[in-house]
């Protein structure tokens, strides 16, 4: 029998077709119950006009339980975007995705609030520990222990 | 009307949506997705959710100490979830059992460890204050020892206790790079010593009364400014001066006597590279590499106590290095090898009794000659006890402020000079040790620098032997003059 995540995730993918994406927010490709990819469009003024980005999910079989590996892609098409919270190898370091992750959220959730912290930043730069840890960071960014910087951004 | 006034519940939804797995169900078709669970509306937002998969969030969360806080918390409007269950007394009390339990396992876990740290820090505490007394009673002699400290742990100062463990410690260090801050370290360690009030002997009967002009029992009662042998605290000032010109000049020496050819002295490179180790080892940060013995490396020692550091400085053979090659070099290394880390503390902690045999070398050797017995201060073992009273005159109290603050300072000077009394007149064994001990440090660095020499010269005369083609056809070889072919 399809897991828990399958369903849910079968559920979502009917709510997206159903009802669209929020503006900046399309599907790329969710053929299978495992990795979605979804591309990213900040709309209105920002750091970020007129760049693309591209957010890669894995699911576990436990998800919504546990929150979904989130990061950007980076191929010949899209780049990770310079913001203080993600990495130059795509990992993101949001609470959302780790500590304070709820079944509340959903993939479209997740875009949503990835939007809101690209749109709201003031400066773009990579984290301060960049290099050290793109140079060490395991494959799946859940893997990761991040500290939260803050929350403002 | 009834109806109206009742607060609706979970059951009242005409579609419940879990906010977990997004199932749906419709109040007309119940149980249509074979569904498994009860609906429960667990907080104040509108978030409703099967139970089955709240209990499977909120169990997960609980197992996540990062997110165990929030896991009673709807992540909506941030209500406590109330969770009922079946939790006799008797679970509850086996759970504060246990936590208990968790509590005690660390504290036993933390007084173990403290344990260990404290049996291992006490048992080396023990060994280097007992070798502390050891080096002491070399160093001073039998006399000056029983009268200063003594064998008996509950005579000793206070500081003893402090001063005799770190002993081995100085002792050790002032051989490694770190000697500018031992040396800092010793020379409160034998001030302490020097003007310390000396431990009172049980039953000395014999006192020798004290002049009634000696205000200050500790003082000596010695006229002038210097005495000879001078007092301990002068004398250690005297030994550092002492120490850094020799040391100054003894480097000079050794550059005189190998570096004749710079470029292809090794030995006068590696002294050039101690002497920069020398100089920046105190403030640098220790490099200390453990490594096997290299192949081709020759060792030498620093100087011993002289408080001269130990570098192995790797030695990079090879006849024709030139000066280019010297600059690029001038990395130091001091290496560390098991075995020169073995030779530098066995080396340290020879010291007391090498020097205490030197001392014993000289004392005999006085015997013969009356300007050594001078010069070492050699005095009778005394016949009456030294009598030192703690108390000061009361002479003392009965002079003007004014003579009160001239004679104290005349007395301050005097310890500082001469020492105490028991160093002032009792029979200078430290003195002729200290004299043996430098003595030592001077044959030694010789037998060094002449073995560096020998080795150098060795190096210098090397040349391959060539021998003559025997065995071999003369016609393969290309040769000037080609050998006649007789048959």
């Amino acid at each position: 029998m399809a897991g828990i995540a399958s369903r849910r995730l079968q559920k979502e993918l009917k709510e997206i077709h159903t009802q669209g994406c929020p503006v900046g927010i399309q599907l790329l490709n969710a053929d299978n119950f495992e990795e979605w990819h979804l591309s990213l469009e900040v709309m209105g003024e920002s750091q970020y006009q007129g760049e693309v980005f591209a957010l890669k999910f894995r699911f576990e079989p436990q998800y919504p339980i546990s929150a979904p590996a989130v990061q950007f892609i980076i191929n010949e098409k899209y780049k990770a975007p310079v913001h203080p919270h993600v990495y130059s190898n795509g990992h993101i370091c949001a609470s959302i995705l780790g500590n304070e992750w709820s079944p509340v959220l959903s993939v479209i959730g997740v875009c949503v609030t990835l939007q809101s912290m690209l749109a709201s930043c003031k400066k773009k730069e990579r984290p301060p520990d960049n290099d050290r840890y793109v140079m060490h960071a395991p494959d799946n960014p859940k893997k990761t222990r991040f500290h939260y910087h803050d929350d403002t951004v | 009307m009834a109806e109206a006034a009742r607060v609706p519940g979970v059951d009242d939804l005409r579609v419940k949506l879990c906010y977990i797995c997004r199932e749906e169900e419709q109040y007309d078709q119940p149980e249509s997705q074979q569904n498994k669970s009860v609906w429960v509306h667990p907080c104040n937002c509108t978030l409703v959710a099967h139970e089955s998969c709240l209990l499977e969030w909120i169990k997960t969360a609980q197992q996540n100490p990062a997110r165990a806080e929030n896991a009673l918390k709807c992540p909506q409007c941030g209500a406590e979830y109330e969770l009922e269950s079946n939790n006799p007394p008797l679970l509850r009390l086996m759970e504060a059992v246990n936590k208990l339990l968790t509590m005690g396992g660390r504290i036993v876990m933390a007084v173990n460890l403290s344990t260990v740290l404290v049996a291992f820090g006490s048992g080396l505490y023990v060994v280097s204050t007992a070798y502390g007394l050891h080096a002491m009673q070399e160093f001073l002699g039998k006399e000056m020892f029983d009268h200063l400290i003594t064998d008996d742990p509950g005579k000793w100062p206070l500081h003893a206790w402090f001063n005799l463990p770190m002993i081995p410690l100085t002792l050790i260090l002032s051989r490694t790079s770190l000697t500018e801050t031992t040396l800092t370290a010793t020379i409160p360690l034998f001030i302490t010593w020097a003007i310390t009030k000396p431990v009172q002997t049980d039953g000395a009967p014999l006192f020798r009364p004290a002049p009634d002009t000696d205000y200050f029992p500790l003082a000596p009662n010695q006229e002038g400014f210097l005495s000879w042998p001078p007092g301990p605290v002068l004398s250690i000032f005297l030994w550092l001066g002492v120490k850094s010109l020799y040391r100054r000049c003894w480097n000079r020496f050794c550059h005189y006597v190998l570096d004749t050819q710079p470029a292809r002295a090794p030995d006068g490179r590696r002294m050039r590279r101690f002497l920069w180790d020398f100089d920046e080892g105190g403030a640098g940060p220790l490099r200390l590499r453990i490594a096997a013995n290299v192949l081709g490396e020759r060792r030498r020692e620093g100087q011993v106590q002289a408080g001269q550091q130990h570098a192995d400085a790797q030695q990079r053979d090879g006849g024709n290095e030139d000066g280019d090659a010297e600059e690029n070099d001038n990395q130091p290394t001091a290496r560390y090898t098991s075995s020169s880390i073995g030779r530098l503390i066995g080396g340290a902690l020879m010291i007391p009794t090498i020097s205490n045999r030197m001392g014993t070398l000289l004392y005999r050797l006085s015997q013969h000659s009356s300007l050594l017995r001078k010069f070492l201060g050699v005095k009778p073992p005394m016949s009456v006890g030294l009598r030192i009273t703690s108390a000061i005159s009361p002479a003392f109290y009965k002079l003007t402020p004014a003579q009160q603050v001239t004679t104290f300072s005349w007395a301050v000077l005097r310890v500082i000079m001469h020492g105490t009394r028991s160093w002032n007149e009792m029979d200078p064994v430290w003195f002729r040790n200290t004299i043996g001990l430098g003595l030592f440090v001077v044959a030694k660095d010789c037998a060094e620098l002449f073995y560096a020499w020998l080795s150098k010269r060795e190096l210098e005369s090397r040349h391959v032997k060539t021998r003559p083609f025997r065995g071999i056809d003369a016609r393969e070889l290309d040769l000037i003059r080609p050998q006649r072919i007789t048959t």
